[in-house]
């Protein structure tokens, strides 16, 4: 009798996980195979054309033969616009220590604006960063020329301009959207951290400055990690910021070089390979973090 | 401690405090400042925008760049798409994620440790690695271009609202749904009528987050939407930008801007403590 309830309970357990796993069948495991399969034939989608299995589209892909902008620079400029993340974190670090500081006024007001950015549309954002550094009716160089800081107008986000100010540019826009989230992590952490170290640190006679380098920076580590984890994974998957803000081949991202080769020009055996890369990273970042974190998180 | 070192540190602490609020000043207004762009943009003139040197407030504010952000924006049908999108991401998506949180915290789910960790795993893969056979299944039953390809996985629940699920439904009391089953409730009557109502602050959480996901979301539909009665309001904004590479509909865009942002200010402002707690929780608990 009872285990005949057991085995209702099972089947019924079982009818309502199922959606979840067929959702997870027909989305994730069958495209992922679909994807590495394109990339060991070499499938070009608007030829019908397929190879023999090799590895040759890896080694092209490596090579950087075929394509103006090749994988690897693909990646190099995917990596450079991620040096967003430490100075996202270390400005945020040191916003969020300011802002919970005791008897400091407006730090909810603070951390609600900075969040900001998050939340409304980044079509919308991106629209209006493409128009503030327009090259010759951008606010931004209005306002740098008036302040008599550049005498020509800055071609920032055009593809004569270089590489350097189009990646400028979106490392600005990612620090200035992303560091809302930092100080909605770090805040949380700080209010968390128990007021006894510092009061021990107080009657120690330790300074501030030395109590948020003793106390407040090495309880955060865990923090610190998670994020970094997280905006490593996003910001290998970049993709937007290229295609609509500065979309040079100093910006192309590894996500736009999936899309350019895929949807743009049915080279789907490019493309995935890329993409197999890719999902390759992110899947070896993952386990890191699952392995570290468990070393990582301080005891509650 | 004398007097004279008691007024000078008090005029140290007044001096950091001064310093402090300058910098997150700053920072505050650099966050403000494009939105205030957005707007002040969208109440000026093509021709205004082009003018060089640019005026930073119009000339003569009027709302026909709003009329236009619907007549050539086509922002009215974009809405209507989003809005549709909405329906089917806030209803099934949470309801059939809740449904297997349910079963993988309070059911008798065999290997449920394994399953979670294998359901999990989806979140590893980028979506841009499944992007292209995805598309191919959405070709081969021709719902390229409308809005299948971004309703029909929704019917399916999304790993990471499942996960969230679990974490909070094992702070649900089992006691409850065992004096629910003595007293004869189905297993679905015990998920609407007792695991639903409980949850419904997470419920709540997911779905606001979910809302405000789905209006802003961009990558996706890129893909999929292509034709002016299909795209969303997102896309509609990039509608003009395509066709022609210039400044003089900006004013236009820059209304679309404001009008498709607003929805979010409001929802960020009044369930703001749901951004930032799902955020805080995600990070504290790694």
């Amino acid at each position: 009798m009872k285990s005949k309830l057991k085995m209702r309970e099972r089947a019924v357990a079982i009818g309502f996980v199922a959606p979840l796993f067929i959702g997870f069948a027909i989305f994730t495991v069958i495209p992922f195979i679909v994807a590495v399969i394109y990339s060991l034939v070499d499938y070009m989608a608007l030829q019908g054309k397929i190879s023999p299995i090799s590895f040759d589209v890896y080694i092209s892909l490596f090579r950087g033969d075929l394509v103006a902008v090749g994988f690897g620079q693909a990646i190099i400029n995917t990596l450079i616009i991620m040096l967003s993340i430490p100075i996202n974190l270390l400005l945020g670090l040191l916003f969020s220590a300011l802002i919970t500081q005791k008897n400091f006024r407006g730090g909810t007001f603070f951390r609600v604006v900075l969040y900001l950015p998050a939340v409304t549309g980044a079509v919308a954002i991106t629209l209006v960063w493409k128009l503030m550094f327009n090259e010759t009716q951008g606010i931004v160089n209005i306002v740098l020329k008036n302040l008599g800081i550049i005498e020509e107008n800055i071609n920032w986000l055009g593809i004569s301009s270089g590489s350097t100010y189009p990646r400028a540019v979106l490392i600005l826009k990612n620090v200035w959207g992303g560091i809302g989230g930092v100080i909605i992590l770090y805040v949380a952490g700080i209010l968390n951290i128990p007021g006894t170290y510092y009061e021990a640190a107080d009657i120690d006679g330790a300074s501030k400055v030395r109590q948020f380098i003793s106390i407040t920076v090495p309880m955060l580590t865990p923090i610190t990690f998670y994020h970094l984890i997280v905006s490593i994974i996003g910001g290998l998957q970049a993709f937007m910021d290229t295609q609509l803000l500065a979309n040079t081949s100093a910006t192309q991202t590894i996500v736009y070089f999936i899309y350019d080769h895929g949807i743009n020009n049915y080279r789907y055996g490019y493309a995935s390979a890329a993409s197999v890369v890719l999902a390759t990273a992110v899947m070896i970042i993952t386990v890191i973090q699952f392995k570290l974190s468990d070393k990582w998180v301080y005891a509650e | 401690m004398t007097n004279a070192i008691k007024i000078r540190s008090k005029s140290r602490y007044v001096f950091a405090r001064v310093i402090i609020y300058i910098v997150l000043g700053i920072a505050a207004i650099t966050t403000i400042f494009p939105y205030v762009w957005m707007v002040l943009a969208s109440f000026k003139t093509g021709l205004e925008i082009t003018t060089y040197p640019e005026q930073i407030f119009p000339r003569s504010p009027g709302f026909d760049a709003y009329v236009d952000a619907f007549r050539k924006l086509n922002l009215g049908v974009g809405i209507k798409n989003t809005l549709i999108l909405e329906v089917f991401a806030i209803t099934f998506s949470p309801l059939v994620s809740a449904l297997g949180a349910f079963s993988f915290a309070k059911l008798e789910l065999p290997f449920k440790r394994t399953l979670l960790l294998i359901l999990l795993s989806s979140m590893m893969i980028p979506y841009a690695a499944l992007m292209l056979p995805q598309y191919q299944i959405w070709q081969s039953i021709q719902l390229v271009d409308t809005l299948g390809p971004l309703i029909i996985p929704s019917f399916f629940g999304s790993a990471l609202m499942t996960f969230f699920f679990v974490q909070y439904m094992q702070g649900v009391p089992n006691e409850l749904f065992e004096a629910a089953k003595l007293d004869g409730a189905g297993y679905v009557r015990q998920f609407f009528g007792i695991c639903l109502p409980l949850i419904k602050p997470a419920l709540t959480a997911q779905i606001v987050l979910t809302f405000v996901g789905t209006w802003n979301d961009y990558f996706v539909p890129s893909i999929y939407l292509t034709g002016m009665e299909s795209k969303t309001v997102q896309l509609q904004l990039l509608s003009l930008q395509q066709q022609q590479n210039n400044l003089m509909d900006m004013n236009i865009v820059m209304a679309g801007s404001v009008l498709s942002s607003i929805p979010m200010l409001f929802i960020y402002i009044f369930c703001q403590r749901f951004f930032v707690e799902s955020l805080a929780i995600s990070g504290i608990k790694g």
